[in-house]
């Protein structure tokens, strides 16, 4: 019998970059009950090791995740994104501001997702109707995420809200930074709220 | 008796089996365990760690059908090798050599069963195959006897033009026969006659038509067997210009969108070579394509589109291929690409075709996905992954021959902004004879698809357009496309008016007052068209 060895790694970075965040959210209670089916295309790993070269802020960060390789049109676990994510807040300001991080790292999402091969392709460009923009964050998450559900309604004629159910991200922070920034990329002005259910569930309403 | 003790039946042979394991030490415990049951079978292990899910993807790919079993440190890692292709898991530490049995049973078991989905798969692609052939038949028909007709006058004039010859060459075996008794009278006559209807020129100029329908008739019947090629899986991998395929898809269902639809080329020109199947990306394509033909029956437009656009990144090719037909419910997107699945007419289709279509996409490294607008139409992306070197010198030591080694496309892209369906739509059928035409209802959309990669060597635009007018795109062009915005022609019922004499005025570029005809449209059109690209377009209709 033949045994080969391809691998000699044997110590998990994941573990030690999810104890460098933990005291500051929970990220632990989120990873426990995120099922192995949810993915995430790799364009957003990519983006985050991109946004904290651009910052010179990605020493934390390349601490634990030093130069890993993602396909952008790749799935990929959505646990390994959380983690990454949640340290790339970190690393951008620091551990106890990981939520603003995030806030932060997620505003540049919808840029990210239009310069992609695939939003290139599908949506070609950010629209500045805000109607339209919302749809596209729509469809844009549908083609990189693969768990939970989005769906826009309709609150009257110049507001809508974008309702989040099962999204495992933290909505507080990380979403409701990445609806901050596809406004801000276009140059619209419209008033955000994001609210919470619960740690799962919640909605951003946009009004205009 | 237990059937855990039962060992693998006889028949199944010496079987290599393949086991991911995260420890030496656990490779060493299983190797123990199986030592005595399993000796036929040839065990190999190889110690892994880390992100288990594109490994197991990598290796199954590497070593194909060979059963694969994956030893996990947790259920995460156990699930996602599942997902990615290993054949059973084997959660770390098991509790005993049974379920070390337990497994190895099962990894050969579920790898024998993949064997007879796969021969089932097959079967149904097959079936789906003949499904789409249907709509196939009535394209290449035509395709065929178009240029059969052209073949058997070309034919038969060249029998008519050649019969005096004939003629002459019997009368003259008469003269022989008779002991040859014509006078130089007679042998002028007979001479002169021979040569009514057959000039060298004529003859040549019908035997080179001949040529062509010949080979028109070659093509079709090249591009079929690509099709008919698909169903087999040892088909070789070539090195594939995506833009192409995509062509030679469309001259097999593309008259079928043509009847009811404008075909829209959005091609990048700087395209990197793919290394695929031909025959199975063939048949991706043309089951979107005959998916589009009949997603725009189904809703009346003014002006039907289907746009093929090709774009690059420096991991992926992608080939998205857009109807304006109802669109997909947002219910069903989530169902598009299960067996069965069908939202077409009886008769249409079996329901196998998307889902066949990503198998093959996803076998192919690549994957296919859906976006649509409910009511607005709906997209279809093919993603191909770029080749390796290593794959592009395998695939060219073994084909030696580039599949796309043809010159570069000579037709120009004339890109037409008009926000009025029905003179858009008579643009597209004027222009489509010899141009690529991609058609945009107004500036923003224009903007969108210049700023995405799509290329025009014209363009051709309406000065009033709702929302943003044809002087601010001007602007837009002449900042950011300033060699289109030299290469633009407006058309306006407005050109005379007021209100544009100052801008009219600070620009060179033509201006054509509707109603412009056909000839005023090609002559300026002409005027800015790149040298060689100017030819071949039918006599402009007043």
């Amino acid at each position: 019998m033949a045994i080969m060895d391809s691998s000699s790694s044997s110590h998990r970075p994941v573990d030690r970059a999810i104890q460098v965040v933990a005291p500051y959210c929970d990220i632990v209670e989120r990873l426990a009950v995120v099922p192995p089916s949810a993915l995430v295309r790799g364009l957003y790993l990519k983006s985050l090791e991109s946004i904290l070269q651009r910052t010179d802020r990605g020493g934390l960060y390349r601490e634990y995740f030093a130069g890993e390789r993602w396909s952008a049109i790749r799935l990929y676990p959505l646990r390994d994104y959380m983690v990454r994510l949640a340290l790339a807040g970190a690393s951008l300001h620091s551990p106890k501001e990981v939520h603003r991080g995030m806030h932060d790292v997620w505003r540049t999402n919808a840029t990210t997702f239009a310069s992609s091969l695939l939003g290139r392709t599908m949506l070609r460009l950010l629209s500045h109707d805000p109607v339209r923009l919302t749809e596209q964050g729509l469809a844009a998450r549908r083609q990189t995420f693969q768990y939970g559900h989005w769906e826009i309604v309709r609150r009257g004629p110049r507001s809508i809200e974008m309702v989040y159910r099962e999204e495992y991200i933290w909505i507080e922070s990380a979403i409701a930074g990445g609806a901050v920034g596809a406004f801000e990329s276009c140059g619209i002005e419209v008033k955000l709220e994001t609210k919470l259910l619960n740690r799962f569930d919640g909605s951003t309403v946009i009004t205009w | 008796m237990d059937q855990s003790d039962e060992p693998i039946p006889e028949s199944e042979g010496n079987v290599e089996v393949l086991v991911l394991v995260p420890t030496s030490v656990a490779a060493d415990r299983i190797a123990t365990a199986l030592a005595d049951r399993y000796a036929a079978h040839s065990l190999h292990f190889e110690v892994t760690d880390g992100p288990s899910a594109e490994l197991v993807s990598r290796i199954r790919q590497r070593i194909g059908g060979t059963p694969l079993g994956f030893v996990a440190v947790d259920e995460v890692a156990a699930l996602a090798a599942l997902s990615q292709g290993a054949d059973e898991v084997l959660v770390w530490p098991p509790g005993d050599d049974r379920a070390i049995h337990g497994f190895f049973d099962r990894t050969l078991l579920r790898a024998s069963l993949r064997k007879v989905q796969e021969r089932a798969s097959a079967a149904m692609a097959h079936t789906e195959k003949l499904s789409a052939l249907g709509t196939l038949v009535a394209g290449v028909a035509h395709e065929i006897n178009n240029p059969l007709m052209a073949l058997q006058l070309s034919i038969e004039a060249c029998i008519s033009s050649l019969s005096p010859i004939s003629k002459a060459m019997d009368e003259l075996e008469g003269w022989l026969g008779r002991g040859f008794g014509a006078t130089p009278a007679q042998i002028k006559d007979l001479v002169e006659r021979s040569r009514t209807g057959a000039p060298s020129i004529e003859a040549k100029q019908l035997l080179e038509e001949m040529l062509v329908a010949s080979s028109a008739i070659g093509s079709v019947v090249r591009d079929l067997r690509v099709f008919a090629r698909a169903d087999n899986d040892r088909e070789e991998a070539q090195i594939l210009d995506a833009n192409e395929v995509v062509d030679q898809a469309l001259r097999l269902v593309g008259r079928e969108i043509a009847m009811v639809a404008h075909i829209e080329r959005d091609y990048s020109r700087e395209l990197p070579r793919v290394v695929v199947p031909h025959g199975r990306l063939t048949q991706v394509l043309v089951n979107i394509l005959i998916n589009a033909a009949h997603a725009i029956n189904d809703v009346e437009r003014p002006v039907h589109r289907v746009r093929i656009t090709t774009r690059a990144d420096a991991e992926y090719v992608a080939i998205s291929i857009s109807d304006t037909g109802p669109g997909i419910a947002a219910s069903a997107l989530s169902h598009i690409f299960d067996p069965f699945f069908t939202t077409k007419r009886t008769g249409l289709g079996t329901g196998l075709g998307l889902s066949i279509s990503r198998s093959i996409m996803r076998d192919l490294g690549g994957d296919l996905i859906v976006e649509s607008v409910h009511g607005a139409g709906a997209t279809f992306i093919a993603l191909l992954p770029l080749p390796d070197h290593a794959a592009l010198r395998n695939a060219y030591l073994k084909n030696r021959v580039i599949a796309s080694r043809k010159a570069p496309r000579e037709r120009r892209t004339v890109l037409v902004v008009e926000s009025d369906e029905r003179i858009l739509k008579a643009y597209a059928r004027m222009l489509a004879s010899s141009c690529d035409v991609i058609l945009a209802s107004d500036a923003q959309e224009a903007i969108e698809l210049l700023s995405s990669g799509s290329n025009a060597d014209s363009l051709l635009t309406e000065l009033s357009l709702p929302d943003m007018d044809g002087r601010l795109f001007f602007a837009w062009l002449s900042r950011e496309r300033p060699e289109l915005a030299k290469r633009t022609v407006f058309v306006s019922a407005e050109a005379a008016l007021e209100r544009h004499a100052e801008f009219l005025g600070q620009i060179d570029n033509t201006v054509l007052t509707k109603p412009a005809t056909a000839k005023e449209l090609w002559a300026a059109l002409d005027a800015l068209a790149p040298t060689g690209t100017r030819s071949s377009r039918p006599p402009p209709r007043e």
